[in-house]
């Protein structure tokens, strides 16, 4: 704004109107006046220039949007297929029943899990959490899902005692051979259904699985290197008889991670504490402090029996 | 809980790296970097791991501190030391079975020398933009959809690329 005289009256009006500067007698300083000519032009082109980018940045926006909405999907869809590959909630093969909870820290998880039925005397499962999480974590779960089927094929030419050891064995080095360079810790056992007794394996599980039966609730001993870390090892042959009525119960060890108390040794105590009053895993799972992101994957799985049929 | 921080130092043959706080799979890809860098180092006579300060290291981070043990396994004379003091993380080292490939103890028998940070293996804004247009490439060639609803983006990131490449 240019002016012959100063009049706050008008300056008011000016001020509310968008006034940028102002200037009195502008045709004594001319200078000044083409000065504040080129600001004016500059702060209009400036803010061209602003529209032009926001205008770009929403569309930028939008698109990147509508790209991780894709994505998203893709991985939903992902997490759908892992789902499927688990066994179906509740399932029982002769008296023991197997029931889980499972949840990714985002879509995909690197925590699996799986309850077969050998014959009619044993059955086969396994409780796996590989190293990360997300995709790259949960592709290995898919080659573990084959590589499990594809040895108990040959479940009749092996020992039951021996079949977790061997297998872990096996994993270890198609793991290693892959070049993947992803390892799992696991728990792998096969349940003699007629002598009631668990034969198991183990790859640096933990928290160790904890047997609960009338007696009270103590974890399985063991020990056994994680699988796809490191190149010809050997897996300890461990067994345990199971009473009649029992329960064992699995978790990955995300569920450390939501245990109030402040050393490892006193979680492992806490969470055998909450086991034993505990008789479903969701009794389990409503216990912890589990935030809207899980920090890792969250897996629990059961197994009871003989009862069940 | 104080974030992860990996430090290195290479003196007389010995490598040091020192893991503090809360190590986590961020981190490590300057482990993964470090574990082949190694394995190839001239004059590498030793290896040892501080982990006094870590409060956790997660699986990850632990598996690739296997992967430098058996990098440098048959090179050196002596098994890479692992110096551990807290409870939880030796229990952790224990249940991985790293007594087979580290020597474990409490306390060096030397304070290692001065540490400097580790770099961050950062990449420049060229490579990042270039490593963007390499999945959204793949992207596209996975499905024709993909395809349609990336080849405005590709467009701009190649454009801007070559922006880039003519200064």
């Amino acid at each position: 704004m240019v002016s012959e005289s100063r009049r706050d009256g008008d300056l008011h009006k000016a001020m509310d109107a968008g006034l940028i500067d102002y200037l009195v007698e502008p045709l004594a300083h001319a200078d000044i006046l083409r000065r504040l000519v080129c600001r004016a032009l500059d702060l209009d082109r400036l803010a061209r220039a602003h529209d032009e980018s926001r205008v770009e940045l929403q569309s930028l926006n939008d698109r990147l949007e509508r790209h991780l909405e894709i994505l998203r999907e893709d991985q939903r869809a992902g997490g759908h297929v892992q789902r499927k590959l688990l066994p179906p909630p509740g399932v029982t093969h002769r008296g023991v029943r197997c029931d889980y909870w499972f949840a990714p820290s985002l879509y995909l998880s690197g925590d699996f899990l799986d309850f077969q039925r050998c014959d009619e005397r044993y059955s086969f499962f396994y409780f796996a959490d590989v190293a990360g999480h997300g995709a790259s974590s949960a592709f290995v779960t898919v080659l573990l899902k084959y590589l499990c089927n594809r040895w108990l094929s040959q479940w009749r030419t092996l020992l039951p005692e021996a079949f977790p050891s061997r297998w872990l064995g096996e994993l270890n080095r198609e793991l290693l051979e892959t070049g993947i360079g992803k390892h799992a810790t696991i728990f792998a056992g096969v349940l003699d259904h007629e002598r009631h007794f668990l034969h198991y394996a183990l790859g640096a599980q933990l928290p160790m699985p904890i047997l609960v039966s009338e007696e009270g609730a103590s974890y399985l001993g063991g020990e056994g290197p994680p699988v796809g870390l490191f190149p010809d090892v050997e897996y300890p042959i461990y067994g345990c008889p199971l009473p009649e009525r029992f329960q064992l119960w699995f978790c990955s060890d995300g569920v450390l991670e939501c245990l109030p108390a402040a050393s490892l040794d006193a979680r492992l105590k806490e969470l055998e504490r909450r086991v034993t009053r505990c008789t479903r895993v969701d009794d389990l799972k409503d216990g912890l402090a589990l935030g809207d992101q899980l920090p890792d994957d969250l897996s629990m799985m059961t197994l009871s029996g003989f009862e069940h049929d | 809980m104080i974030e992860g921080r990996i430090k290195a130092a290479f003196d007389s043959g010995v490598f040091v790296l020192k893991l503090c706080g809360d190590v986590r799979l961020t981190l490590c890809a300057t482990l993964d970097a470090e574990a082949q860098r190694l394995a190839d180092l001239p004059g590498l006579r030793a290896v040892m791991v501080d982990l006094r300060e870590a409060t956790n290291v997660d699986s990850t981070a632990l598996g690739f501190l296997a992967k430098v043990a058996l990098a440098v396994r048959g090179r050196l004379e002596q098994p890479p030391t692992i110096v551990a003091e807290h409870p939880d993380v030796r229990r952790m080292l224990d249940v991985m079975g790293f007594a087979r490939y580290f020597t474990l103890v409490e306390a060096p028998l030397t304070e290692p020398a001065e540490l400097a940070e580790l770099p961050h293996v950062e990449a420049d804004e060229k490579a990042i933009q270039q490593r963007i247009l390499e999945a959204h490439r793949i992207l596209m060639h996975m499905s024709e959809h993909n395809r349609h609803e990336f080849q405005p983006l590709i467009e701009l990131l190649e454009s801007q690329h070559a922006k880039a490449s003519s200064h």
